[in-house]
């Protein structure tokens, strides 16, 4: 299963992290992991379901192209980070 | 003027209480985050907040401000046209004593939002958002169209005015089931000359109505402080919005204008009609705007 963690803070929300999933996408995963977490949903995905805009994720280590981000495939022991993008430096 | 303010910052929520001496002041929450309005009404506290990677979120307090609960957004439904993300409220408005229950949310992009349930829930106002001059907004400050004031009518609730961002400003008599574009006289520099006019496209900021005299309105507008004897309902001969300095500048536009008694001896308005009048020999930001004949006394 992926291990997910998240960023400082979201763990004010996400006290029990790191958290697990399984999924053969990050999309999948998070999906998974937000469906049980529903309050943090909106922090890391917008209205329409998208990743928002200032939000990056790693995937074992390599920080992922925004726009596939969701759809990168991902092993069974991957380890993601969900983080701040360094929006406005 | 209240003993008790409210104060939203981009770096939380602080409240001002006046002493004897001076005002003490108190943070209250939301440390290091954009609140971008606070409403308080009927014992409640409602804050909105922008987070900057996190997007926008909203917050109540039945305690004062001691404790808060987040609430569900207001989220543009997927099968609205054009369905946008939610990226800022920019403005909260009570539904008035008759509707203790109802809220109103005006957001970036220009959607308007309205709960029964004090914010439990949100509903888009479709009937707003599918308006066909909607395809003509465009934003100001922003990248898209907002909401950026709301104000029921004392008299009935169910009346309630709204002022767009870049889209004019509106009326619905029945609560938001339908709408007419008011405004009729108001000016727009930034536009191409024979569009200066369109009641739709105009960038009206804060529009604030005078508790004693609700038909009285005052509009801060992208290019100049206009005001209203008829809640807003103006026609073009009329010219019925009094304009307070055309092609003024932006300071001058960004300028908070508090409501008097029906604003004749409204010692801000008056000021800015003197600064204009003063400013009319002065080089004009927009030349292709026509000169103004006077700034007018209020």
């Amino acid at each position: 299963m992926a291990e997910i963690h998240f960023t400082s803070h979201l763990r004010t929300l996400v006290t029990d992290g790191p958290l697990s999933a399984e999924g053969a996408t990050v999309g999948e995963a998070l999906t998974k992991v937000l469906a049980a977490q529903p309050h943090v949903r909106g922090y890391v995905l917008d209205d329409r379901g998208a990743l928002r805009k200032h939000v990056c994720i790693f995937a074992d280590g390599e920080r992922l192209a925004h726009d596939g981000a969701l759809g990168r495939r991902i092993g069974s022991d991957t380890k993601l980070y969900v983080m701040q993008a360094l929006s406005g430096g | 003027m209240s003993d008790h303010l409210l104060i939203a910052t981009r770096k939380g929520l602080f409240a001002l209480e006046r002493k004897r001496a001076d005002w003490d002041s108190r943070f209250i929450g939301f440390e290091g985050v954009a609140v971008t309005n606070v409403l308080r009404t009927d014992g409640v506290i409602y804050a909105a907040l922008k987070h900057g990677h996190f997007g926008a979120k909203l917050h109540r307090s039945d305690d004062d401000g001691a404790t808060w609960r987040e609430l569900t957004a207001p989220a543009f439904p997927a099968d609205a046209a054009d369905a946008p993300s939610l990226f800022q409220i920019w403005t909260m408005e009570t539904g008035g004593r008759t509707h203790l229950d109802r809220l109103w949310i005006g957001a970036i992009p220009a959607g308007l939002f309205r709960s029964d349930d004090r914010g439990e829930t949100w509903q888009l106002v479709s009937s707003l958002w599918n308006v066909p001059e909607r395809k003509r907004w465009f934003g100001g400050g922003y990248d898209a169209a907002g909401i950026h004031s709301i104000s029921p009518d004392p008299r009935d609730e169910d009346r309630v005015f709204l002022a767009i961002s870049c889209g004019g400003v509106w009326e619905s008599r029945d609560a938001g089931d339908s709408w007419s574009v008011l405004g009729k006289g108001l000016f727009a520099p930034y536009v191409p000359p024979e569009q200066a006019e369109d009641s739709a496209i105009q960038d009206p900021h804060r529009v604030v109505r005078c508790a004693s005299a609700p038909d009285v309105m005052w509009m801060q507008h992208h290019a100049g402080i206009y005001r209203s004897t008829d809640a807003g309902a103006a026609v073009a001969a009329d010219r019925r919005f009094r304009f307070c300095g055309r092609g003024a500048s932006a300071s001058c536009a960004n300028r908070l204008v508090r409501p008097g008694d029906q604003g004749r001896d409204s010692h801000a308005t008056r000021r800015c009609a003197v600064r204009h009048a003063n400013r009319r020999r002065r080089p004009k930001l927009g030349s292709h705007a026509p000169r103004p004949a006077a700034a007018r006394r209020l």
